[in-house]
């Protein structure tokens, strides 16, 4: 693997894998746990995982255009990294599944209500799979593309829904004797900025490292700011006590702007906003091709993407058809996210160090 | 080449499945469109009444209610509940029902006193539904309202969606979306309903419903709502005739500012209400034209002070005793600035007991077409 991303290409990269889905149901979780206050604990969240992000960026910038598994064999051993490896592809293939059901449960109670989910996730596997073959590169690219008219458009959006929506449902911003609530709402952000993780695969130049660096402690402040606009605006268009009974607030809320130009505003949402939560669940699905490529690399790559799609798409839909699995999912995601945002990589890093392999950024 | 044109040939197949209009399209004349539909109650039973507008000479089975010549027909179902009601409906449709073009729906004052919770968060669950319909109250049986009649033969929910549109962007209305209703409703909020009624079977905008705990409590008529539209409205737009200069004139007023002071202070909340208005003098009675002196357009605004400072405290007293509903929203004024209090206390009674002080003041002027020293 020679290839590396960009800067900008990490931005997007991060942008839409952190959005992917959680942005649609962020200002039902805001609403629920940490109410005006809630961009507090987005900020919070935003600041820690910015911090994660850092310890993955520089230890990618310190092995030059290697993924976490190439460079880890050089850390910990061929034995470990072919373990850590496992552990990244399961956990890869229960974001995959979460996302799955989630992306078929949108459409479904927001747009296609007698389409079967099982016929979604299928039809969507096979996109994933066409855009996942294509490899890293093109992947960052795809990113950067589709990214930039998601980033136009949703800003446009929620302004226009800043404009529309009421600004009391969202005060006080801040009180002081709502601090612990909102502190412990950090807890149920925590889901909203796990995906960087998916940083592990992309390989980076190592050229000016200090820059990469900043580049991806900025872009996931930038993403706590982004979803502290959506949810606050969502929450303005719908109301404290709606938003907390909507699943999906963020498309209700879209489909409250009143627009004499375009009367059906949520078909923004169908197109540039789901094309932003398709390529998310791309980025997820090249994950898994990438650590599976380098387990089984005497395998052809077409065969590993087609056996990732079979397996990706079996798992959605036994977790659609098996109810308890999603709860299963939804407390094993945080936890597994953290180890895999935050402690292997510090670990790795940490070991790194000690054993002279990473220089000092230029 | 060749496992290019394959993967182009999958592609584009794949994007034919993926569009929505090829996997259960329906064509529009295969559909029957409805534009209004009014919930109504007697006695135990509830009804859901559609109108269906005719596409084509074939369209709308005509069952259950009116259609002759009209453009449109209409359909009742009835049952226990709305569940029971609408599959009545269902029992008597010719073709699938289509509900996105729905663009009034009506409850008349019987199914509003209780039963508007229920429907709005049916209406919240039925994604067929656009979600910015509006909603409004009638008194007048539905049998009544079928029979509105309009120059054009429009569908009545479209002329009563435009007759509301025009009314909010005239500033002579204060209604909000269907949304927000539900969001009071779920946060224990008075609240106030558009009223529409029938004059001379011409369909007008008469007023509002209040609401109390999401039940119906009581009416206020548009002609008296001129102090309830300076509290809730975002630019509302009066005219008054007052006596002046000897004969009567003619002013138009806006609201200018609107600030409402919350305080808390021994247990006891108060407010203090701020407005100032801008008035507009556009003509007077008496074959005479103008010269207005500063005296009397000073005399004439200060009448005109008193009338809107009557009207705002007639407003807020008839919120406070007569209907016992905060739908002035002062509750939101009061958890902004008192959060912790708010939380702590039942504001629906707290809100009755609290003094509300108010003041006016009007910026007067006159007409920039008039020359008031003419003689």
């Amino acid at each position: 693997m020679h290839s590396s991303v960009s800067n900008r290409q990490m931005f997007f990269l991060l942008l839409l894998t952190l959005t992917a889905y959680t942005v649609i149901s962020i200002p039902n979780v805001i609403s629920q746990t940490s109410g005006t206050g809630g961009w507090l604990s987005l900020m919070i969240t935003a600041f820690l995982f910015a911090v994660f992000v850092v310890v993955i960026v520089r230890l990618n910038s310190a092995f030059p255009g290697m993924m976490l598994f190439e460079y880890s064999q050089r850390i910990v051993g061929r034995i470990m990294a072919y373990v850590l490896a496992v552990y990244f592809i399961l956990y890869f293939l229960m974001i995959s599944a979460y996302l799955n059901v989630q992306l078929s449960a949108v459409l479904r109670a927001g747009f296609y209500p007698k389409t079967p989910q099982w016929a979604m996730t299928i039809a969507s596997a096979i996109v994933f799979g066409i855009v996942a073959h294509r490899g890293v590169a093109s992947v960052a690219r795809f990113f950067e593309v589709i990214g930039t008219i998601f980033v136009i458009t949703a800003v446009a959006t929620h302004f226009v829904m800043l404009l529309q929506g009421d600004l009391r449902e969202v005060q006080p911003f801040f009180h002081t004797s709502k601090l612990p609530e909102y502190l412990l709402g950090v807890k149920d952000c925590l889901f909203a900025f796990l995906g960087v993780e998916l940083l592990t695969i992309f390989p980076l130049s190592g050229k000016s490292i200090g820059r990469s660096v900043t580049t991806a402690f900025l872009t996931v402040l930038f993403i706590g700011i982004f979803y502290a606009f959506v949810v606050e605006t969502c929450i303005m268009m719908l109301g404290m006590q709606s938003a907390q009974n909507y699943n999906f607030a963020l498309i209700e809320a879209v489909k409250q702007i009143d627009n004499p130009v375009l009367e059906r505003f949520d078909i923004l949402f169908l197109t540039v906003g789901f094309a932003g939560l398709v390529t998310g669940v791309c980025g997820v699905y090249l994950a898994l091709v990438e650590y599976a490529a380098r387990l089984f690399h005497k395998a052809n790559r077409l065969a590993i993407v087609v056996g990732t799609g079979v397996v990706m798409a079996s798992l959605s839909i036994a977790t659609q058809s098996i109810k308890p699995a999603m709860t299963v999912l939804e407390s094993v995601i945080p936890i597994a996210g953290l180890v895999s945002a935050f402690l292997i990589p510090t670990i790795l890093l940490l070991i790194a160090k000690v054993r002279g392999l990473v220089q000092k950024p230029l | 080449m060749f496992k290019n044109r394959c993967k182009l040939i999958v592609l584009l197949l794949l994007i034919i499945f993926l569009l929505t209009g090829c996997w259960d399209a329906a064509d529009v004349s295969s559909l029957d469109l409805s534009t209004m539909v009014i919930l109504d109650r007697k006695g135990d039973e509830l009804s859901f009444t559609l109108e269906i507008a005719k596409i084509s000479s074939v369209s709308g089975s005509g069952e259950g209610g009116g259609g002759g010549g009209k453009k449109q027909t209409y359909l009742t179902g009835t049952g226990k509940d709305l569940a029971e009601a609408r599959h009545a409906l269902d029992m008597q449709m010719d073709k699938p029902l289509f509900l996105g073009t729905v663009r009034a729906l009506i409850l008349t004052e019987r199914a509003a006193a209780n039963d508007l919770a229920e429907y709005l968060f049916r209406l919240r669950e039925n994604q067929e539904y656009r979600q910015k319909v509006n909603i409004s109250i009638i008194q007048d049986d539905p049998q009544a309202l079928t029979e509105a009649e309009n120059e054009t033969d429009q569908p009545l929910g479209f002329v009563i969606d435009d007759t509301i549109h025009t009314g909010q962007a005239n500033g002579h209305t204060c209604a909000v979306t269907t949304e927000k209703y539900v969001n009071d409703i779920l946060a224990k909020r008075g609240f106030i309903i558009q009223h529409i009624g029938l004059a001379d079977k011409q369909i007008k905008l008469d007023g509002y419903s209040v609401f109390r705990d999401a039940k119906l409590v009581g009416f206020i008529s548009m002609e008296s709502s001129s102090g309830l539209s300076y509290m809730l409205s975002d630019q509302p737009i009066w005219v008054y005739r007052l006596p002046g200069d000897g004969g009567f004139i003619t002013a138009e007023v806006k609201l200018g500012h609107r600030e409402i002071k919350p305080s808390y202070h021994d247990g006891q909340v108060s407010f203090r209400v701020q407005l100032t208005f801008k008035a507009t003098i556009q003509y007077k009675t008496e074959v005479s034209l103008f010269p207005l002196n500063e005296q009397n357009i000073q005399q004439y605004s200060d009448d005109l002070n008193q009338v809107l400072a009557q009207e705002v405290r007639a407003a807020i007293e008839q919120s406070q005793n007569e209907f016992q509903s905060d739908y002035l929203e002062f509750g939101e004024a009061f958890r902004l600035a008192y959060p912790d209090e708010f939380e702590r206390m039942d504001w629906s009674a707290e809100y009755l007991k609290a003094i509300i002080e108010t003041s006016t003041s009007v910026d007067i002027s006159v007409s920039d077409k008039i020359d008031i020293e003419a003689s």
